[in-house]
């Protein structure tokens, strides 16, 4: 994995792909990839996902992947709320950039900057279904400021309400009914929803994670983490004595490990549910740990509303990860 | 984490058999079909104590509280948490569209869910004998009954652990291992099948409530070292179950079975359907007892819930060494009440000359005294907001029939008043304005929780993501409208002050509906029904009740809340689009209204 300056995308990506895939959104964000590295990396076809429920904060994002891609795109409707459904539509994609193939594994670019935790869950469960038919880069654009209409980190939000708890498609896990259920969430800013989860399930254990970036620029990200974690702790402490775990913000690899070492020791007795509510590079390490033990089970809970006018602001870099499963079996 | 908190809130099932036998409080008396053979479906908020009791169900606190051995309690209960139930939430499984596939798969899924947590929970009992009755009978209950249902490669596994070698405790815990397997068996499947689900490839068996689970538990019954009387199977949080699972629930509840298997269903408001998977649907009282908690802890019992509630704070108190009464640790504010006192002397002799507006002597003191105190310290005094909610009474009236309600508040009065405290040791009450901070600082934020809903609507203007947000809105002016329009009545020279309930003149529209049905989910309002205000027309119609928690966010009198108000659906819309503008138009048209309606009798005691 590299971290590389959004400039240097172009020059990143100079030799082109043949298929990219990305999420529309509500963040500006979405487009970051597109915009900084000009649409002529894409010589076959871009799908674009394209979340219903938000359709109407989707149109500046819409009009530029429309602009910029013309007829290379190809819109992918989904839905928060049919969940099932959407895993069919991302395993389609795949299927069907694998099927069109005429030799060579085609060549994929994933930008999950603006994926929902879930989808991106989905579309990495399909890359490594797929993962010796294709040859899939993801990258991860950063943020610079969440909630660019708080100052202050303690009062920043960026989505209330739980819409339902699931388990995400693919990753159900080992849940034996007469275990007790040991809850693992990675925080970050949506305390509340975590808080939200955590009473609803009404788990025998909990365990929080939060990220912790090396990069000073997110120092203020990491302050803000902690506060909400040690805020969530503090809110079950009397009821579930969390344990508290700190995950890097930007290594995917050592997330998976961190994970895996903290539930070695309960998973043969507990089931064990992780919900990923931090940044994706964390959640890609949430998955790569239920890859390697597939008895965790990953969990997804849609908000009720999202910041939509002020969730983020853009950063500076980007990372680019390839090669996510050749250490896997 | 070790505290000295006596209100720390414990979830049930986490609680030991003794410590949940010392902290129930008998509600049974309030509710007692529960204990009779039948199913039935318990309703309530959270918190109102539903899970609590299905925990003193259970064997091992039974047999503590009834002082008997297992073998001769009434009836064996078996816990059935669905709250953290794997495959409430299993995404898998919504994938299956074959016709009858689905219920089919789920139920066979729920099946074995229920019997590894009846096993489960048998292995934990400690109250066997061990001796060569138990292994003979459990031997031929394997044989008999469990050996035909798990077949192939489980069946053979429990043979080949010597059934009859084993404590009956293991033997258990075998049986709970096996439909461990068959549960994960089907899940895998289920979990592998990448295209729509087809049951071809599927290999183990398939059970059904009538043809497996029912004989099972017909044969535990038969196990004379077990309750000779039917299983109540305490299915916790049936809300929680999807479209698919509620129906197949229905359908167990519709069957004929209750003298083997009662199932005792506890759920939120939110039940998703009484439908069956046959498409017919469930009724009370033919099928089921339909007991709806807050309706029976909101209705006119005299003390009922007050008694209740100083019973759990009297039982948690003594545990933790403090020999205070439920009044003493939360004393009231005396010169508050001396104030309000002297009011009602006023009223009494008032009454005696002959000017009084009620039938009894009490009665205006009751209904006029602590309004007129609250009264009073708006208009020069401008100190409305130091009204006290501080003694037990008040503090059991915002509980609005939610014990956790008063337990979490409590909770937070004994930490704070603890921190104040120091090192300096116990804790012997809390003080007056301690209690009244902490509830207006909770009746803030509920209230608050329900704005940080929709707030964002501002800014979106439509409120997108479909109903939920736009419906949040709506209830939160809903709200505020209803309570300045609460205060309003409380501040007029109307006979009847304390309203704390709407209903409607004429039929509600479907969005006022929504609506209301979402501040009932949410716990905002409780639901009740009353005659119409047109006597003609006759029938009844809904009854909202405001949730007695919020009554300091507009300085209401929370004690014994009477009367009810009837309104228009414009009215209520206008509340929703401007409930401020709508209030003020409303307490003009309060004070030249001359309606005296009847009073009823809501939370009198």
């Amino acid at each position: 994995m590299k971290s590389i300056p959004l400039d240097s995308l172009k020059d990143e990506l100079k030799n082109g792909v043949d298929y990219f895939i990305c999420s529309s959104s509500f963040e500006e964000r979405s487009t970051a990839v597109l915009m900084a590295a000009g649409s002529e990396f894409v010589s076959k076809k871009a799908f674009v996902f394209f979340v219903r429920d938000v359709k109407d904060y989707l149109e500046y994002s819409e009009r530029q992947f429309i602009e910029e891609l013309g007829g290379k795109l190809e819109f992918v409707e989904i839905s928060f709320r049919h969940y099932v459904e959407t895993a069919d539509k991302v395993l389609s994609v795949l299927e069907g950039i694998v099927e069109s193939a005429e030799g060579d594994s085609p060549r994929v670019l994933v930008d999950v900057s603006t994926f929902t935790h879930e989808l991106l869950l989905l579309v990495l469960w399909g890359l490594k279904k797929y993962s010796s038919m294709l040859s899939a880069t993801l990258v991860y654009v950063n943020v610079d400021e969440y909630d660019t209409s708080t100052k202050e980190p303690e009062g920043k939000w960026l989505s209330r309400g739980l819409l339902n708890l699931h388990s995400v498609f693919g990753y159900a896990g080992d849940m034996i009914p007469s275990k007790s259920n040991r809850l693992i969430v990675i925080v970050g800013y949506e305390y509340e929803r975590a808080l939200s989860v955590i009473d609803l399930l009404e788990p025998n254990f909990v365990s929080l994670a939060y990220g912790k970036p090396d990069e000073s620029t997110a120092a203020k990200h990491q302050s803000a983490n902690e506060h909400f974690a040690r805020l969530l702790k503090e809110m079950t402490q009397t009821t579930y004595n969390p344990d508290l775990i700190e995950l890097p913000c930007n290594d995917p690899w050592k997330s998976r490990q961190i994970i895996l070492d903290h539930v070695a020791p309960h998973i043969d007795k507990e089931n064990i549910m992780i919900i990923p509510m931090n940044n994706k590079l964390t959640t890609i390490g949430a998955a790569l740990a239920a890859f390697e033990d597939s008895r965790i089970q990953l969990c997804y809970g849609p908000a009720a509303v999202y910041n939509f006018g002020a969730y983020s602001r853009t950063g500076s870099r980007c990372y680019v990860i390839e090669s996510l499963f050749d250490d896997m079996c | 984490m070790e505290t000295n908190n006596p209100f720390l809130v414990t979830t049930p099932e986490n609680m030991s058999a003794e410590e949940a036998v010392e902290l129930f409080v008998d509600v049974f008396t309030d509710f007692s079909q529960l204990l009779n053979v039948g199913h039935a479906i318990v309703r309530g908020p959270r918190g109102v104590g539903k899970s609590m009791m299905f925990r003193y169900l259970q064997p091992d606190c039974q047999c503590i509280a009834a002082k008997r051995p297992l073998r001769e309690l009434n009836h064996l209960g078996i816990y059935i948490p669905l709250r953290s139930a794997g495959f409430t939430r299993f995404t898998e499984l919504r994938k299956i569209d074959i016709r009858d596939a689905d219920t089919i798969v789920s139920e066979h899924v729920m099946i074995c869910y229920l019997l590894s947590r009846a096993f489960s929970e048998l292995s934990r009992l400690s109250d066997y004998e061990n001796d060569s009755n138990e292994k003979q009978q459990l031997s031929e209950f394997f044989n008999g009954r469990l050996a035909y249902a798990l077949g192939g490669a489980e069946g053979d596994n429990l043979l080949s652990k010597d059934i009859g070698a084993a404590c009956t405790a293991d033997t258990f815990q075998f049986f709970c291992d096996s439909f461990d397997n068959l549960y994960r068996q089907a899940s895998d499947f289920i979990a592998r099948s990448d295209s729509k689900l087809s049951l071809a490839g599927y290999e183990g068996p398939l059970f059904t409530y009538l043809d497996d689970f029912i004989p099972i538990m017909d044969g535990l019954t038969s196990l004379d070292f077990l309750p000779s009387g039917p299983v109540f199977l305490l299915v916790d949080d049936a809300h929680m179950l999807t479209k698919t699972q509620t129906r197949i629930l229905n359908s167990w509840i519709a069957s004929r079975t209750s003298k083997t298997v009662s199932l005792k269903v506890s759920t939120q408001y939110d039940y998703k359907t009484l439908y069956t998977t046959m498409g017919m649907t469930i009724d009370a009282p033919h099928d089921y007892d339909d007991i709806d908690l807050t309706v029976v802890y909101t209705s006119a019992r005299k003390r009922v819930y007050r008694t209740r509630v100083k019973d759990i704070v009297e039982k948690r108190l003594k545990r933790a060494g403090i020999g205070a009464s439920a009044e003493e640790f939360f004393p009231q504010d005396e010169k508050q009440e001396r104030e309000i006192k002297k009011i009602e002397e006023q009223y009494i002799e008032r009454f005696d000359a002959g000017k009084g507006r009620g039938a009894k002597r009490h009665d205006d003191a009751n209904r006029y005294a602590r309004p007129d105190y609250i009264k009073s310290l708006g208009g020069d005094r401008k100190s409305t907001s130091t009204y006290s909610y501080a003694g037990f009474d008040q503090l059991v009236h915002l509980s609005s029939g939610v014990i956790r309600s008063f337990i979490t508040s409590a909770f937070k009065m004994y930490s704070v008043q603890e921190s104040r405290h120091g090192t300096s040791g116990k804790v012997d009450l809390i003080e007056p304005s301690l209690q009244s901070e902490i509830a207006r600082n909770e009746a803030n934020d509920y209230l608050l929780d329900l704005y940080d809903r929709g707030c964002d609507l501002d800014e979106c203007s439509d409120g997108k993501m479909g109903q939920p947000d736009s419906d949040a809105k709506r209830l939160f002016n809903l709200i505020v409208g209803l309570g300045s329009t609460f205060r309003s009545f409380l501040l007029s020279d109307r006979s009847e002050r304390r309203i704390f309930s709407v209903a409607l003149t004429d039929d509600p529209v479907e969005e006022i509906n929504n609506v209301f049905s979402l501040g009932v989910k949410l716990g905002y309002f409780h639901r009740a029904t009353i005659g119409r205000k047109d006597g003609d027309l006759g029938g009844r119609v809904p009854l909202f009740i405001l949730n007695r928690r919020l009554a300091p966010c507009w300085n209401l009198d929370p004690t014994s809340f009477a009367g009810y108000w009837f309104t228009t659906n414009d009215t209520l819309f206008g509340f929703m689009v401007d409930p401020k503008t709508t209030a003020r138009r409303v307490a003009r048209d309060l004070n030249g209204d001359s309606d005296d309606s009847p009073q009823l009798a809501l939370f009198n005691y």
